[in-house]
């Protein structure tokens, strides 16, 4: 399944589970602000042949409006970091860089997205969410006195689970896993999966 | 702004951890290569006999003549294995490609613009084969923009001229291919002589384009 096609399905999959939930004006109109400090695990051979450490850094930061009780749309931006010591090479299109050395990724999705939440008001509530859009990617690679750098704009998809953890007032935790692809431009493929800790508002 | 500069501070630090500690290890090789040159259409190169010291003499490049030598043929192995034939000085016909190689005495940015003359002036091939070239061309990367670096003391670089690809500025001579071998003439002779085949090798092995599908 290609990139487009997932997107697609997922999307529709959302709005199903969305629209077949009943409709209420509880969340409908309303936006949520979603802060969110990640971690970072690359997966997939093209990505962990670059850099293959677990990260502590990210951030993420999705804000959505509810279209009705359950399905909420809106944007999400990210800043993953996968950054590791290694004795590989590095290919870029006209250059390649072999020896020791600090190889960086750099990620910034910019997606639309979109989150379906189940359960009650109040209480524990998974949700799934999906999007796409495009990724900024920057791959560094640092040796000695030489520096590689290669920077690409690549479409992007997202998957994602979690939980809400309803906390006083009107505030939520968010416990979610998401999958992070920016699909192949100029042989550079990246794929992640980020574990992320949220403090969500509104809603 | 000392408040803005401790945010570029850390965002710097942030998007490149270990960056201030560096890496520090021999044995890096860089290649760069220009995609306009047509690698599978060359045949014969022609490499003078001399490893050229570059800049001032200096004294942490290892005097190694023998060295030299052997690095050189370890470069021709290199193209022989690919179907290269190379060409002498005194061949009527000019080569498809030069192939120059030349280390580093100081620390140098990494793409200078190499006088061509006055480091390989001396080649008796120049001059019949490519005698429009004046004594003011320099040789030119056309990638020192997009990769910039700094050749340190004892950095071999393999140098590779096609001279039928014109060059966009006057008075230049286009590389299309160039290959740096970190620091690998520092060190003991037993420590270069250990390890400059198999970096050599790698320069070739990390080039598939100049591996065109030759009989």
């Amino acid at each position: 399944m290609n990139d487009r096609s997932a997107f697609v399905w997922m999307t529709v999959g959302l709005a199903l589970l969305g629209l077949a939930s009943p409709l209420s004006a509880q969340r409908a109109g309303m936006w949520t602000f979603n802060g969110q400090y990640s971690t970072v695990l690359p997966i997939g051979d093209l990505t962990r042949s670059f850099t293959d450490g677990f990260s502590w850094r990210g951030g993420t930061i999705d804000v959505e409006r509810g279209a009705t009780d359950r399905l909420s749309i809106g944007a999400s931006v990210g800043w993953h970091l996968l950054s590791e010591q290694n004795a590989t090479t590095s290919l870029l299109p006209d250059a390649a860089l072999s020896g020791t050395a600090l190889r960086h990724v750099n990620s910034v999705p910019l997606l639309v997205s979109g989150t379906v939440t189940l359960g009650s008001p109040g209480r524990v509530r998974p949700f799934f969410g999906a999007g796409g859009g495009l990724v900024w990617v920057e791959n560094r690679t640092e040796a000695g006195p030489f520096v590689l750098e290669d920077t690409n704009w690549h479409r992007g998809a997202m998957g994602e689970v979690g939980v809400q953890i309803p906390r006083a007032r009107s505030a939520t935790i968010t416990i979610a896993a998401r999958y992070q692809r920016a699909s192949e431009v100029n042989g550079v493929e990246r794929e992640y999966v980020t574990f992320s800790l949220g403090y969500l508002l509104g809603g | 702004m000392p408040g803005a500069a401790l945010v570029c501070l850390l965002v710097t630090a942030a998007c490149y951890p270990g960056q201030i500690e560096g890496v520090d290890e021999p044995d890096v090789v860089l290649t760069v290569f220009d995609p306009s040159a047509a690698f599978g259409s060359f045949v014969t190169y022609a490499m003078p006999d001399t490893v050229i010291e570059v800049d001032a003499p200096g004294t942490d490049v290892l005097p190694t003549p023998e060295l030299d030598q052997q690095v050189l043929d370890a470069v021709a192995t290199e193209f022989a294995a690919l179907g290269y034939t190379r060409v002498t000085p005194e061949a009527t016909t000019a080569p498809d490609l030069i192939v120059l190689l030349s280390v580093s005495a100081s620390e140098a940015p990494l793409w200078t613009d190499d006088p061509w003359w006055a480091l390989w002036g001396w080649f008796s091939g120049w001059s019949s084969w490519y005698p429009a070239w004046g004594a003011d061309w320099v040789l030119r990367y056309p990638w020192a923009e997009s990769y910039p670096g700094v050749r340190r003391p004892g950095t071999l670089l393999i140098t590779m001229i096609d001279p039928d690809h014109s060059g966009s500025e006057p008075q230049s001579i286009p590389v299309i291919w160039a290959s740096a071998l970190d620091g690998l003439y520092t060190g003991s002779e037993a420590s270069v002589v250990s390890r400059f085949q198999s970096l050599v090798r790698q320069a070739f092995e990390q080039s598939p384009y100049l591996h065109p599908d030759r009989p």
